[in-house]
């Protein structure tokens, strides 16, 4: 199965109407540079919505401060409103940890770490739950399971270093571990762009089958992967969200035409 | 097509400026064999030396008996027994401290203009002639201090010294650890300790040991500070009490070394 070739997989499946991230006038700033200008946007529960735009406009920026991985960069500032799952994040006593447990990330480049399979996944449970023997062995392969990588390691995953796995088998190890503290938020930063096109497919079927069950948030610089897997579009440029809308709608009537411009693919 | 013609008739040109280029090239490698050769001939001629003329008086008898005959027969366990005594010391002090010191400056300490000037005396410290800690020892652990010249005392003076040599080499192996990494277990939850203790520390261990190893050269090896601080020719005392062991000077093989080539 080529997936590269535009066959849409499941799109809009299982979304509500429910809101689970609102983001309203939110600005970003990296020291004097503003990222983001005033972003009034909301996520629904479940589902995958896809953050698209030309490079620099600030999609990275917008999902990395979700789960404000942005903190330890000098110069980083945010102000606004945002609030996921009814809290926000930025405000004062919030339990950072907590924070990540509940909104995973998966990054670009996959980043496992040089330690066995199994102890890749295992250190995010035990860190969070603290469980430990069985029940970690039973984690780890029901998120091993999830990540539809079961199948390929089962036999030496205990031993087999997490580096020795191909780069598709990789990004699916880091979706595991990620899987394995139960976010309920799953976001994306270009999952795909680093692997060869047989990969994406298993990695698109794995999002889609993820947002049964968890919101999904992924940024994509291939359009067709965009129309592919989510079920909401945001189009983002120079740090301005210029239009959201549901996927097909998005690219079949874009509204603006800076829209209109980018899913024809004039520019980008 | 013009331009491309043209382009055609400077091949000559083209085969001159590549033999030109490959001629240079063949001299490079030339040069760079001749020098690595070179190297290998010291280092082998070292090594030879060494086992050649060495190999003959070490024996099990030389490692484990104390020397006899005013120190010109017999061994010389007490020298190592007295090296090993302030290695191991000098390292349970000096690794702890020296170890979260560097976990300090790499990631808690951020870069204020106070941190860049102590950051800068650290590294000046790493490359202070061992003379002067000697002197530091002797004046502060010794005379002030009242430790005498003793195990303890240069204990103190080599972890001193060890110290600085491990902080650095500690944050600049945690921060050679890739960003990408660290993010992993920070987008995991992890606190900023996990993320120090088990995603950082154990890939930059490799660079840590490479300082330890550093250190431990330095401190076994370098005579000063052991002779001024520790240093005795050698004991009387047959046997004795840990305390007593390390309250009193011992014998090492830096001391050992150098009064033997008076
Ligand atoms: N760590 C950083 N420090 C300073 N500027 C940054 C940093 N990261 C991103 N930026 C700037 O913020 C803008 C948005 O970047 P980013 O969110 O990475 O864009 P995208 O992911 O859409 O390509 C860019 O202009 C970029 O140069
Ligand atoms: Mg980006």
């Amino acid at each position: 199965m080529n997936h590269s070739q535009g066959a849409s997989i499941n799109p809009a499946v299982n979304t509500t109407d429910e809101v689970i991230v609102s983001a309203k006038g939110l600005r970003v700033y990296y020291g004097d540079k503003e990222a983001l200008k005033g972003i009034d946007f909301s996520i629904t529960k479940l589902g995958v919505t896809a953050l698209i735009g030309p490079s620099g406009c600030g999609k990275s920026t917008f999902l990395r401060t979700l789960n404000r991985m942005n903190d330890r960069i000098p110069g980083f500032r945010v102000t606004g409103n945002l609030i996921i799952e009814g809290e926000n994040p930025y405000a004062k006593g919030v339990d950072l940890l907590e924070l990540r447990r509940k909104v995973g990330m998966v990054f670009q480049k996959p980043n496992p770490f040089p330690k066995s399979i199994y102890e890749n996944i295992a250190v995010g449970p035990r860190a969070h739950y603290g469980i430990r023997g069985s029940k970690l062995d039973q984690v780890v392969e029901e998120a091993l399971n999830a990540a539809a990588l079961w199948d390929e390691v089962k036999d030496d995953y205990k031993r087999k270093s997490g580096l020795s796995l191909s780069g598709g088998q990789q990004q699916r190890l880091c979706i595991a571990r990620m899987l394995a503290v139960n976010p309920d938020i799953v976001l994306m930063d270009e999952p795909c762009s680093a692997l060869d096109p047989i990969s994406t497919g298993r990695i698109e079927e794995l999002i889609v089958s993820l947002s049964q069950t968890k919101t999904v948030v992924i940024v994509t610089h291939n359009l067709q992967q965009a129309e592919r897997v989510s079920s909401h579009t945001a189009f983002f440029m120079f740090g301005e969200l210029v239009e959201a809308a549901p996927t097909e709608e998005l690219f079949a009537n874009p509204q603006r035409d800076a829209t209109r411009d980018y899913v024809s693919g004039r520019f980008g | 097509m013009d331009a491309l013609t043209s382009l055609g008739n400077h091949n000559e040109l083209l085969t001159k400026r590549d033999s030109k280029r490959s001629l240079w090239s063949g001299v490079g490698v030339a040069a760079i064999g001749l020098v690595t050769l070179f190297v290998i001939a010291i280092i082998l001629f070292l090594i030879g030396t060494i086992i050649l003329r060495g190999a003959p008086s070490v024996n099990l008898g030389f490692l484990s008996q104390p020397p006899l005959e005013n120190m010109t027969a017999g061994g010389i366990w007490p020298q190592i027994r007295g090296t090993l005594l302030l290695i191991g010391g000098t390292f349970l002090i000096a690794l702890p401290i020296g170890i979260l010191g560097g976990i300090f400056l790499a990631e808690y300490a951020g870069s204020s203009r106070l941190i860049g000037l102590v950051r800068g005396l650290i590294t000046s410290l790493a490359g202070t002639p061992s003379i002067i800690y000697a002197l530091f020892g002797l004046a502060v652990f010794v005379l002030i201090l009242k430790l005498n010249i003793s195990v303890i005392a240069g204990w103190l003076t080599l972890a001193t010294m060890a110290l600085p040599v491990i902080v650095l080499s500690t944050e600049q192996a945690l921060k050679a650890v890739p960003n990408s990494q660290i993010e992993a277990g920070y987008a995991l939850g992890m606190t900023r300790w996990q993320v120090m203790s088990k995603v950082a520390l154990p890939q930059a261990m490799p660079g840590i040991i490479t300082g330890i190893i550093l250190a431990s050269g330095r401190a076994a090896g370098e005579a000063p500070p052991i002779i001024i601080t520790a240093g005795i020719y050698f004991r009387t005392e047959k046997e004795m009490g840990f305390l007593e062991l390390i309250r009193g000077a011992t014998e090492s093989l830096p001391l050992h070394i150098t009064e033997g080539l008076r």
